[in-house]
């Protein structure tokens, strides 16, 4: 037998390797263009919001200064939600409660919505929030699987869906490569897909979590993505997976 | 479109005409011969660099490429879908024996599948891009140490690997002739 790197540079070499058709170069350039766009999206977004929020805190400041401790300033009305499981989505979106497991279906193709979720927990993982539309397919003590209303396929499938678990034990406990964002006041990093964005980030406990959105099927951006895991609570039930 | 967004532009073009192949390459030797996930793995390079693409510079890219590849593939191995077991009710039907490999670069896929995904591009960095030890420590994010012994025991076991189906032949026609 020839040495074994010889025998690995031919099957290399088996690999065709020719130029790539204008088609493959357009495409790639299409999604380049694609998440170039998607980032400085994201970035506005970032920065509006940030706007929106030093405004109503500027307006906030003013309202109070001019009242002063007038007696007659507007009380929180009794009952409302003042944090907790019914926090608002990132991107300024009107949060709908969802009841039950399910939740209503959105409109095809555009980014999936967060609502709230007030329906039956599952093992290991609570959750806030939902996509509209989504429900809670099933879980055990390592994942957590929410799939579109009507998927009747298995909770063990994760394609088109969103997914929470603990990293595997099996890899070294730190945050993978990515673009770093924070979660609730930890560190994280999203990893882009195709075909799957994945956030690894760090709760309250220490717990290394993983949320896994399919692509095609949310349409999320970071915004969505850390928003619905700052509605995750790692139950004490959730174990990490093996491999 | 502005004069610098038309001159990337420009710029990443040429370089997936020029870079795309070899990059698609070394993919396929990282994905074991899987050309999907090796294409999976340059689309998303490719577009990250085009993120990127300022900030990257020219007499650098290759490496980056290769870096930003390693890093993808890595990452992809960590994925819950690509390490997921999935319960089944029923046991899948599997061949009693698997058939020999008709294409001698299918026994090279085979053997380096069973190298952990580290070790699997220790291998190929070192020794299909004559990539310095250094160099792929750097990309792997270990230490050189690290790069020489996961180097050693891939070769130690492709080696292995290689030298079996002959082995296997032999054992076959001694039973046949019994």
């Amino acid at each position: 037998m020839n040495d074994v790197t010889d025998v690995l540079d031919e099957a290399a070499r088996s690999v065709e390797a020719a130029p790539p058709s204008d088609e493959t170069v357009r495409a790639d350039l299409e999604r380049g263009r694609a998440a170039l766009a998607n980032r400085r999206r994201g970035r506005t977004i970032r920065l509006g919001v940030a706007g929106l929020t030093a405004v109503i805190v500027a307006g906030a400041a003013v309202v109070v200064g001019n009242l002063g401790h007038a007696p007659d300033a507007t009380p929180t009305r009794a009952g409302q939600p003042t944090g907790g499981h019914s926090k608002a989505p990132a991107g300024g979106q009107p949060t709908a409660p969802a009841t039950g497991r399910h939740a209503t279906k959105p409109a095809k193709g555009a980014s999936v919505r967060l609502v709230a979720y007030h329906g039956d927990q599952l093992e290991g993982f609570v959750v806030d929030q939902v996509p509209q539309g989504w429900f809670l397919q099933g879980s055990n003590t390592f994942r957590l699987t929410i799939a579109p209303d009507g998927d009747t396929s298995s909770p063990d499938g994760f394609e088109g869906k969103l997914v929470v678990m603990l990293q595997s034990s099996s890899i070294p406990k730190k945050l993978p490569n990515g673009d770093p964002v924070q979660v609730n006041g930890h560190d994280g990093v999203i990893s882009h897909g195709p075909p799957a964005d994945l956030l690894t980030y760090v709760d309250d406990a220490g717990h290394f979590v993983e949320v896994q959105a399919w692509t095609s099927a949310l349409h999320w951006t970071d915004e969505q993505l850390v928003s619905f895991a700052e509605g995750v609570h790692v139950t004490a039930d959730a174990q990490p997976g093996v491999g | 479109m502005r004069t610098s967004e038309r001159s990337r532009d420009e710029q990443f073009r040429a370089y997936v005409v020029a870079g795309r192949g070899r990059l698609l390459r070394t993919a396929t030797m990282l994905a074991s011969g899987n050309g999907d996930e090796a294409e999976d793995l340059v689309q998303t390079v490719l577009m990250r660099m085009y993120v990127s693409w300022p900030r990257i510079r020219s007499e650098t890219r290759d490496a980056y490429a290769r870096r930003m590849l390693v890093n993808a593939f890595l990452d992809e191995r960590r994925r819950p879908h690509a390490r997921h077991e999935r319960n089944q009710a029923d046991l899948p039907e599997v061949a009693i024996e698997p058939a020999p490999p008709s294409d001698p670069n299918d026994a090279v896929f085979r053997a380096l599948a069973e190298l952990p995904p580290r070790m699997r591009a220790a291998v190929v960095l070192r020794h299909l891009h004559d990539a310095s030890v250094e160099e792929t420590a750097r990309a792997l994010g270990c230490s050189e140490g690290t790069v020489k012994s996961q180097t050693a025991r891939g070769l130690d076991h492709l080696r292995a690997r290689l030298a079996e189906p002959r082995r296997e032949t032999g054992d076959h026609t001694e039973r046949s002739r019994t």
